[in-house]
């Protein structure tokens, strides 16, 4: 067996925000992380995160407190955060920024040096730390340095490029290790563990163009869904509202943008009409994003508004010295500009809503424990401390937050949970097995659907029938529609065969358990018979609603 | 439709049923004894 027996091996999966913190604080303790990733851990789906990061700092003189934080956080999820993880949270996070701030994130400072912060939707002091326009990569990179430190002294083995396929779970139900596949070489191996956390992210990809990357499809949370592992409001799926529509992928533009004076307009009656401002004085184009979303969808698709008939509004900084933009906004102007074409330093950019993070996600207690004994689950990939609406610029938190607690909470575990037998050779190479034949199966499959063309249209239906308005008929239409489409995963057809870095069969296993999640998704709101935060019921008065399907129109732009 | 505190202040819960293939949804219960619920209306300013 292995050499020091008194080293506890924690299994981290995912190598964003949450999953480097939970690997730092674990080595700190004296574990060893085995740290698995899609991709190489410095392009997590972290790196994306633009706006900031809330933190009572109160470096403004606005009398800002930890309370009020606390508050804007439980009423902008509209009452469905448990209180008490909350609280934890936006306790500790002027901890965090000051941890950040000495591990060298560039945090944007003022001409006094002091932490600059900016307004964020749904809060009324300014709170927002930033680095720019691209927090997350600056907080990324800093913890990526760090593991990389932890990386040399031998407590962290990298798994780059390795995809979790399933836990293993030892007689008693007790997870034990996981199985993964190498995504260059194919090859699938088991590994012991005396904990594994998920930190795997959201579920984007279920609705097909997201402003998440392609590696955000919520798979892993399936996958231990399927094993048992409970889901938490799957139905509160936050839709951004504003965003690039694109033919590939929806790229997001920054709530900063209101956050550093952004309006929101389209014509009406041949004049500028600040709608945002107009329905929400108090808080105008900062009013949270579930609450921008169904605005905009009203405009465009209710009252027909939008810019030129189609389904896009102004979203306008030109009014903003661009000095000012360039300092604050620099980063993410410069990605309009490039996508765009155009100049969001002279004109208004043209923005709609889109599916963007998941509040729900895998359920885990207040630090962060599966139902599953051994196996935990941080950031995105959790459902805490969000209810049923993110505030922007809490996602940062709550990602470093989580792993700050569920790594040290591994180690306990670990050290002192009752973790029941151990995993014999033989029931490694019986997982390993198992995962080997069903990935051999995907690769004979000669059926005559294409996987993409399954994931574009549950895409679709996800959008017509869950996104922003949900109705009771079509959410059972939409139940319907996903279980064909399950069936028909049977039928697909696999056209590449290559032995080595075979996107396509991996695709198709992640399909299936796509196709799953959409299920918890789609059952959540059908059963959810209420409005609250990100999740708008309406009751259709002559049975029919008007519909927007997202994809169709946001090829021109 | 309009919040219903009542019926849905509680946390959805999906269990996976392995003969289906389906979602099984229950509620739970939660945390929210520190700030009372209110109605959430970003119209006006937050009372205090």
């Amino acid at each position: 067996m292995a050499k020091d027996m008194s080293k506890k091996k924690i299994a981290i999966v995912g190598g964003g925000i949450s999953g480097l913190l939970a690997t730092i604080k674990v080595c700190e303790l004296g574990g060893e992380v085995d740290l698995f990733s899609y991709c190489p851990v410095k392009r997590s789906h972290s790196l994306c995160a633009q706006g900031g990061i809330n933190a009572c700092m109160d470096t403004k003189g606005e009398h800002d407190s930890i309370y009020e934080h606390f508050d804007d956080t439980v009423y902008g999820g509209d009452f469905l955060a448990d209180q008490i993880a909350v609280k934890g949270m936006v306790e500790a996070a002027p901890k965090l920024i000051k941890m950040f701030d000495r591990m060298g994130v560039p945090f944007t400072r003022t001409s006094e040096g002091v932490l600059d912060l900016r307004n964020f939707g749904g809060q009324k002091h300014k709170r927002t730390c930033f680095a720019g326009s691209t927090t997350g990569q600056q907080i990324l990179y800093a913890l990526d340095e760090q593991v990389r430190r932890w990386e040399v002294k031998g407590s962290v083995h990298k798994f780059e490029f390795w995809e979790f396929i399933k836990i293993i779970k030892n007689r008693e139900g007790i997870c034990r290790g996981l199985v993964a596949q190498n995504m260059n070489t194919m090859e699938i191996r088991a590994f012991r563990a005396d904990t594994v956390i998920l930190a795997t992210g959201g579920p984007g990809q279920v609705f097909g163009r997201c402003t998440a990357s392609t590696i955000c499809n919520g798979s892993a949370v399936s996958a231990v869904y399927q094993q048992g592992a409970e889901i938490a409001n799957p139905e509160f799926i936050q839709i951004h509202p504003t965003a690039i529509p694109g033919s590939d992928k929806n790229r997001l533009m920054s709530e900063a943008c209101r956050g550093e004076g952004g309006r929101v307009w389209v014509y009406k009656d041949g004049k500028p009409w600040y709608f945002l401002e107009e329905m929400y004085p108090a808080y105008g184009n900062l009013v949270p994003r579930d609450v921008a979303s169904r605005a905009i969808y009203k405009v465009c698709v209710h009252m027909g508004l939008g810019i030129n008939g189609e389904n896009r509004v102004y979203l306008d900084l030109s009014h903003i010295d661009s000095g000012y933009l360039e300092r604050k906004l620099g980063g993410i102007l410069e990605m309009y500009s490039e996508f765009v074409g155009q100049d969001p330093r002279k004109v208004p950019m043209e923005i709609f809503p889109s599916v963007h993070y998941s509040m729900g996600g895998i359920w885990v207690d207040r630090v962060h424990n599966t139902n599953i004994p051994g196996l935990m689950a941080s950031g995105e990939c959790d459902y805490q401390y969000h209810g049923a609406n993110r505030l922007g610029a809490n996602s940062l938190l709550s990602a470093a937050y989580s792993g700050t607690v569920s790594g040290p909470e591994a180690m306990k575990w670990a050290k002192t949970g009752n973790k029941g037998s151990e995993l014999s050779d033989a029931d490694l190479e019986a997982a390993r097995r198992e995962v080997q034949n069903e990935y051999d199966k995907i690769l004979t499959m000669n059926g005559s659907e294409n996987a993409h063309k399954l994931h574009h249209e549950m895409g679709d239906l996800m959008y017509k029938y869950v996104a922003i308005e949900r109705d009771n008929n079509g959410l059972d239409a939409c139940l319907v529609e996903l279980k064909k489409l399950l069936k028909r995963w049977n039928d697909i057809g696999i056209t590449d065969h290559s032995p080595v870095a075979n996107q396509e069969a991996m695709f198709v296993r992640q399909l299936r358990n796509m196709i799953l999640y959409a299920m918890a998704i789609t059952k959540g709101a059908r059963m959810r018979d209420e409005s609250r935060g990100a999740h708008a019921k309406i009751v259709l008065e002559n049975g029919k609603q008007k519909r927007y399907l997202w994809g169709a129109t946001t090829n021109a732009l | 439709m309009g919040r219903d505190d009542e019926r849905f202040m509680k946390i959805t819960i999906v269990n996976y049923d392995p003969k289906t293939e389906e979602p099984i949804v229950t509620y739970r219960d939660f945390d929210h004894s520190l700030i009372k619920p209110r109605a959430r209306n970003y119209a006006v300013a937050k009372k205090e």
